[in-house]
């Protein structure tokens, strides 16, 4: 499940977010390091926690 | 002919040809004489008496004007004054008539060590005067009145600083920096500052709403050596003209499909979104400043569709990075 999966499915109404740019930023630096949280200043959703996108 | 010694070097006085007009009585001449004398002037083979003319810079002027005709007046020149030389004194002399017991005398500037003094026309010992200050001379004992005290100085210069008139021998350390303007440059002269061009060796997956950095595998050039790990890192300050085209896969349908350019791992120009079955390229063009040093640039993709696979093929250019720099810092 890519990162994005796992914010949707934390907080399913950002199915209609679009995260190419705003508040929301993921990124994937083609490192090896995998998708990661580049930017989030959601108004009113707080960050997900490391735990919840590990569940 | 035969020579004792080397051969002599022979060349045409310069000559200048003017048509006659009849009313006209100034002409422009290619070089400026020294003075009418320094000229021979002649009127439909009529040679002229120098009052009949003058001359100011490379002005003729005739007294009258000489009569209408093709190529009728001809001036020849017997000689071209010098030019582009800088005339500097080799040797000062300075005269002064002594008063009664005088014996420092003020004289124009001098370097040390480079002067001579005459005393009623006999040159004088290095033990009858003192010329330590470089603008005053001192004599042993005072000068009777009316002796004639004669300093003559010598100009000590060298040519080690000198531009040598060897061609291909002058470098642009000479040049003052910012000296060279556009107007001194040749037509179809391009600078030389980095430029690169690379493409995606294979396919890459991307991921769904992620800005993902491309890879971009395969240089096709990188004049300054300044791409690497699919990031360009130019090493001249400037503008560069950065450009992308990313395809997002052959006939497939991508949503939302977006390229950006990232400047020190963050946004810098953001590309346009394509439309929704638009897939097959999607160009990135921007503009961006690099200080030349530690500022990189790299391209990103966005998709909105899940499991997009970027198009790459090391044989052709499909998904593409270029840059080069348009103006320097």
């Amino acid at each position: 499940m890519s990162l994005y999966e796992k914010i949707i499915a934390i907080y399913p109404e950002l199915q209609n977010h679009n995260f190419a740019f705003g508040t929301i930023l993921l990124q994937n630096d083609s490192d090896g390091k995998g998708d990661y949280i580049s930017k989030w200043e959601h108004p009113t959703l707080p960050r997900p926690t490391e735990e919840q996108l590990n569940d | 002919m035969s020579y004792i010694g080397n051969a002599p070097i022979s060349a045409a006085f310069l000559t200048d040809t003017f048509s006659g007009t009849g009313s006209q009585t100034a002409f422009t001449m290619t070089v400026a004489p020294a003075n009418t004398s320094s000229i021979i002037v002649a009127v439909t083979g009529v040679l002229q008496d120098p009052s009949t003319y003058s001359v100011s810079g490379t002005t003729l002027t005739f007294s009258a004007a000489p009569p209408s005709g093709t190529s009728n007046i001809s001036v020849r020149y017997l000689g071209i004054p010098a030019s582009g030389v800088t005339t500097t004194a080799y040797r000062t002399v300075t005269e002064f008539t002594a008063t009664s017991g005088q014996t420092s005398f003020s004289v124009p500037s001098y370097t040390v060590g480079y002067i001579d003094v005459y005393r009623n026309g006999v040159m004088l010992g290095t033990a009858d005067f003192t010329a330590t200050t470089g603008t005053t001379v001192v004599l042993a004992s005072g000068a009777t009145t009316g002796d004639l005290i004669r300093t003559e100085s010598f100009y000590v210069s060298s040519v080690l600083n000198a531009i040598p008139a060897t061609a291909g021998s002058v470098s642009s350390t000479y040049l003052v920096d910012a000296s060279v303007t556009q107007a001194k440059l040749s037509t179809n002269v391009a600078g030389n500052g980095p430029a690169f061009s690379a493409c995606a060796s294979g396919s890459q997956a991307l991921t769904q709403s992620t800005w993902n950095k491309v890879n971009f595998g395969t240089e096709i050039f990188d004049t300054n050596n300044n791409f690497a790990s699919s990031r360009f890192t130019p090493t001249v300050a400037g503008y560069y003209q950065i450009s992308s085209n990313i395809n997002f896969g052959s006939g497939a349908s991508v949503t939302d499909s977006r390229v950006s350019l990232y400047k020190n791992g963050s946004v810098y120009v953001s590309g346009t979104a394509i439309g929704a079955t638009n897939s097959n390229g999607t160009p990135f063009t921007g503009l961006a400043y690099a200080n030349g040093s530690t500022d990189y640039f790299e391209i990103y993709a966005y998709t909105g569709t899940a499991s997009t696979t970027l198009y790459g093929d090391a044989g052709g250019p499909y998904t593409t990075f270029q840059g080069v720099l348009v103006r320097s810092a």
